[in-house]
């Protein structure tokens, strides 16, 4: 898949990313991985997913009285960053990019600013 | 399912390039061992995907065929590179979910294949992976295939204080006219089929759709179909009628059945 491996290479390039992984949060696929193996990606695509399923499911979680879209989720340990951001598409695959940032040597701010710009040759709008 | 997998491991062995049918279901397409499509008329086609969702017009997506997807940004008339990928793989892990489920005996052909997307290449081993989780994932969303191809009947009346649904279940619901199976759905929606089925069988366990298998006592057209009605809900009679069943026969018990259809399945 040569055009979504470029998208990934552009991701990989982002300062502090030590790995990513595209995938279809509506199934659990991994749709293409870069900086793991095939099964890890498949392992952590599953996982993700289900944390994604479970944060669309729950009201708690809307900044709007009317409910909200959400665009990305980021979960921090001392060691890194999971940023989660959701691509929303025309068809049901939910696409989301799943990006693991060291946390010395990535900075979140500049990390979400260049995921945006790579989320646009994903789907229009 | 396993001589399915059987097959198209021994064929990845030996590096084979051609065509395994399953019958009328369809068949997967082989280059050099590794599976590049799943061709069958169960699930969306690719064109139903993108056409029926929206995201293309018919004048988008002849373009698309003629000229392949664009190169950088995807835009609201035109399919990206990256874009387009994921969905031919999205389409192609549909079909391939509902193409292995086939009772056909494999036959394989050689020969080049004619094949479109170009871009994939699937090893034997990730599909039947990707399978197996996505049986989980249905079952632990309700372990019964029971409502997987039977139309979807939302109730009239909902007995709780309010419900959570995804967007696809609220779109099933909408659209839902007592007649449209999960798969009709997908095709009019331009969803792909198992997220659809996995859907139904969440509104399924919540008891947001009536049970599969019960006899709704409502109207009924002239074929034997349930008459359709617009704005979903067939209304149906809560009082049991007296002789819907033959006195000496006990209720066949659905679930009961549906695990030892499942377990059956397993042992395949």
């Amino acid at each position: 898949m040569p055009a979504m491996e470029d998208c990934l290479t552009l991701v990989m390039a982002i300062p502090g990313v030590r790995a990513a992984t595209l995938l279809d949060a509506a199934t659990g696929l991994a749709v293409a991985s870069a900086g793991m193996t095939a099964d890890e990606a498949a392992e952590r695509a599953a996982g993700a997913a289900d944390l994604v399923r479970m944060v669309l499911a729950e009201p708690a979680f809307a900044a709007a009285a009317t409910g909200d879209e959400i665009e990305e989720i980021t979960v921090t340990g001392a060691a890194g960053h999971h940023l989660l951001a959701l691509v929303t598409t025309a068809t049901d695959a939910r696409l989301c990019l799943h990006v693991v940032l060291d946390r010395s040597r990535g900075n979140v701010a500049l990390a979400r600013h260049r995921l945006r710009d790579v989320l646009r040759d994903l789907a229009a709008g | 399912m396993r001589t399915v997998r059987a097959r198209l491991e021994s064929l990845a062995e030996a590096g084979a390039t051609g065509t395994l049918s399953l019958g009328d279901d369809g068949a997967f397409h082989l280059v050099d061992g590794a599976v590049v499509h799943a061709e069958t008329a169960h699930t969306p086609s690719l064109r139903e995907l993108l056409t029926a969702s929206g995201r293309l017009t018919e004048q988008g997506w002849e373009l698309l065929r003629a000229q392949g997807p664009g190169h950088g940004p995807a835009s609201p008339a035109r399919l990206g590179a990256a874009e387009f990928e994921a969905h031919a793989l999205i389409h192609f892990f549909d079909a391939a979910f509902f193409l292995a489920r086939s009772g056909h005996e494999p036959r394989f052909e050689d020969g080049k294949a004619p094949y479109w997307p170009e871009c994939l290449a699937v090893d034997p081993v990730t599909l039947c992976v990707e399978i197996r989780r996505r049986r989980v994932l249905l079952d632990a969303a309700w372990p019964s295939p029971l409502a997987d191809d039977e139309p979807v009947r939302p109730l009239r009346r909902v007995s709780r204080q309010r419900v959570i649904l995804t967007g696809l279940q609220a779109e099933i619901l909408l659209n839902a006219d007592g007649r449209k199976t999960p798969s009709g759905l997908a095709r009019e929606l331009g969803r792909t089929r198992f997220g659809c089925v996995l859907a139904v069988r969440g509104l399924v366990a919540s008891a947001l759709v009536r049970p599969p298998g019960s006899d709704d006592g409502g109207a009924r057209a002239e074929d034997g179909a349930p008459a359709p009605r617009i704005g979903g809900a067939p209304r149906w009679e809560s009082q049991p009628r007296d002789g819907a069943f033959p006195a000496k026969w006990a209720h066949a018990d659905l679930e009961l059945l549906a695990r030892l259809h499942d377990a059956l399945r397993e042992l395949e």
